[in-house]
């Protein structure tokens, strides 16, 4: 088993965090297609699947390429009102016929993709990852990208956005096979923002096993670009240098619209749980959010004091008609 | 007290999708326009006299075929009530089901082509509003040209679907100074040679302007902006929904397809659920049910494989009937629940919803068929 994603996150170009009715509207881009809810741990609003054909080269690491047939299947996604993700997968799977076959055969298959020629899967998965920002396979990446263009174009959206964050990507393969051992995982962070997984799993993974995997991806992804989108907010808030009140001033957007949504593994299936463990150990994701978050409260705390000593002093150096 | 493991589901948080019933073929009698409505009696007559030894065929092949103990056959007939407004039901009805039995067969439903257009007006006080021709284009995926990868956008919206690349030659480059060399259109999978097709889906009878694309935004993914190349026909605005909107011979009878085979679904809800017909039949085809169940004793209307018995006249709407459905993108949760049951009952279907479509093209007598409108 091949399965190549991509997801991209960002803010939504929205001045308040969006409500849950609202969000349901925003990601009603397929008529008559449900739009799915889940208000628990957090409000997390999915798209219906947008399907996209294909008919380009994928490129494999060896630099030789196969053609490639078939649908990319994409979502949308909205938790907490605010962090919006494109994302965007298919399976890919060696054709049977040497050549392109009638439309009608690959709509009987959303998001499988069929190779034509000989594939290296590994290839085909290691060339996915280690493409850089600006190109991806079978133009997963512009997927993405447009997926969120339609949704900050919605006349819904109210502007301007309340902080300034950036987009961040996160490419992930699952692979059946490959030298090791099933369960293992590879998470980097690339250089220029990309992060990359890649999950081994067993032979005979069961049949969710793709959709798990973008799910756990896109858990991943968002905390990935909450701390980074809190850190870049920490940083433009000049602590130590800038007068007290102002600071709080510059970090009052990270506790209006971002601190409450970090809930990794919120409520998810054993497997997820692991990984995510497993990625805490290493990362320390939490551990470096926790301390940033500690950070803010710190310098509100302060500025708090601050404030009041500061009244207090002015008090007592210009006591008023009722003083003492 | 033990631990146990707790399940929670918010109902919203799943998609649930209804079934419907199904019967093992649909076998369409007649697809009447207003010319052939009004011929009266004798017309149907003839009609059903010419087309029975076929429906037995059909029968016949069918049972040796899958070796079926209990097949299910429905039959059905199509109004078009759209293009234009026949004769009442109170007038056509009677005489379209009596001519049939005189001809020793019965149709079991009748259905309004305008059911397939426009949304359905609630009868039973259960308005679903939705109309289908708007949910099969919904789900209309583009077929790419070669070169194609995900971040190309969709094609504009111009009610226009293709098997190919359409020939680059447009009444723009006459008034340039450089000539455009003429290139053949290609369709996406030719054998050998291109048969390329390209099928009206909608227009907008009521604007003037000849040779405008009337540019509909919808919610389609990615019609954006930037691939307007033709600027000066940009009218957008125009549309927001389908007001004013005319769907196509063919997308209707794409829909009608879809709805016989049990495709579509609006948010996973069942669609165009057959209801009995009337004891006083109305004088408003916007009264009759979508799909009016003629005979109570039907099998269900929608069946995993459909057969039309026509007049080779409708070959070239038949034509691009397939041409549509190749490129609908059915819900996966639909085909496997269809997948799942004909199986139990081991049957098995092509994997591609558009191979369990049939056709007989035979003379069916004097037709007249859909007018040039």
């Amino acid at each position: 088993m091949l399965v190549l994603g991509e997801v991209q996150t960002a803010a939504l170009a929205h001045s308040t965090d969006m409500v849950v009715e609202q969000a349901e509207r925003l990601l009603a881009l397929t008529p008559g297609e449900r739009v799915l809810v889940s208000e628990h741990p957090i409000a997390h609003v999915v798209s219906p699947d947008i399907i996209a054909g294909i008919d380009c080269r994928l490129p494999m690491s060896s630099g030789r390429e196969v053609r490639a047939v078939g649908t990319l299947s994409g979502r949308v996604s909205l938790t907490g009102g605010r962090v919006l993700q494109g994302s965007a997968m298919a399976r890919i799977e060696p054709g049977a016929n040497g050549y392109r076959r009638a439309w009608s055969h690959y709509l009987s298959r959303l998001g499988v993709v069929e190779s034509i020629g000989r594939a290296d899967p590994i290839g085909i998965a290691e060339k996915h990852l280690s493409a850089d920002r600006s190109s991806s396979s079978m133009g997963m990446g512009g997927f993405c990208a447009r997926l969120l263009a339609t949704v900050q174009r919605s006349p819904l959206l109210v502007r301007p956005a309340p902080f300034r964050a950036g987009r961040s990507t996160l490419r992930w393969v699952a692979t059946s096979f490959g030298d090791r051992p099933p369960g293992t995982i590879r998470f980097t962070m690339e250089r220029g923002g990309v992060r990359t997984f890649w999950l081994t799993t067993r032979p005979d993974p069961a049949p969710t096993l793709a959709t798990d995997v973008a799910a756990l991806c896109a858990d991943i992804a968002r905390h990935d670009w909450l701390l980074t989108t809190l850190i870049s907010i920490v940083e433009r808030g000049k602590i130590g240098s800038a007068d007290p009140v102002d600071v709080v001033a510059r970090l009052r957007p990270a506790v209006d619209h971002l601190l409450h949504l970090w809930m990794p593994r919120g409520g998810r299936a054993e497997t997820e749980l692991r990984v995510w463990e497993a990625l805490e150990r290493r990362t320390g994701l939490s551990r470096q959010w926790e301390a940033q978050v500690g950070r803010i409260r710190d310098q509100i705390a302060m500025g708090a004091v601050l404030l009041h000593l500061k009244e207090a002093r002015d008090a007592e150096l210009f006591p008023g008609p009722h003083g003492r | 007290m033990t631990t146990a493991d707790v399940e929670v589901h918010e109902a919203t948080a799943s998609r649930r999708t209804e079934s419907v019933p199904l019967a093992h073929l649909s076998v369409e009698l007649g697809h009447f326009y207003y010319g052939d409505l009004g011929n009266g009696f004798d017309f149907f007559q003839q009609h059903f006299g010419r087309i029975g030894r076929w429906l037995a065929a059909t029968r016949e092949a069918w049972t040796d075929t899958t070796q079926a103990r209990a097949p299910r056959f429905s039959t059905c007939v199509l109004i078009d009530d759209y293009f234009e407004r026949p004769g009442t039901p109170s007038e056509v009805l009677p005489q379209l089901i009596d001519a049939a039995r005189a001809a020793d067969l019965e149709i079991d439903y009748v259905v309004r082509e305008s059911a397939c257009a426009t949304a359905d007006e609630g009868l039973d006080g259960a308005p679903n509003g939705v109309s289908l021709a708007e949910l099969t284009q919904a789900r209309l995926v583009e077929e790419p040209p070669r070169g194609s990868t995900g971040a190309r956008p969709p094609a504009r919206e111009t009610g226009w679907l293709c098997n190919g690349l359409r020939s680059p030659v447009s009444g723009r480059h006459e008034a340039m100074k450089e000539a455009v060399r003429w290139l053949p259109p290609k369709e996406n999978v030719a054998t050998n040679h291109s048969i390329f097709t390209d099928v009206e889906l909608w227009d907008h009878p009521d604007d003037k302007r000849k040779g405008v694309d009337a540019s509909a935004d919808d919610a389609s993914v990615g019609s954006s902006a930037q691939d307007g190349e033709d600027g000066e026909d940009d009218h957008a605005g125009q549309d927001g929904g389908s007001g004013g909107r005319r769907w196509s011979c063919a997308m209707l009878a794409a829909v009608w397809q879809l709805m016989r085979l049990g495709m579509l679904r609006d948010e996973g809800a069942a669609v165009a659920v057959p209801r009995p017909m009337p004891s006083d039949l109305p004088d408003d085809w916007g009264r009759l049910p979508a799909v009016t169940r003629v005979n109570e004793h039907a099998a269900p209307f929608s069946a995993y494989r459909t057969m039309s018995i026509c007049a080779p006249l409708f070959l070239p709407v038949e034509h691009a009937v397939r041409l549509i459905l190749e490129r609908v993108a059915i819900d996966p949760d639909v085909l496997t629940q269809i997948h799942t049951r004909s199986r139990a009952e081991g049957i098995v279907l092509p994997e591609a919803m558009v191979d369990r479509i049939e056709y007989l093209f035979v003379d069916t007598g004097p037709v007249r068929g859909v007018g040039p409108g």
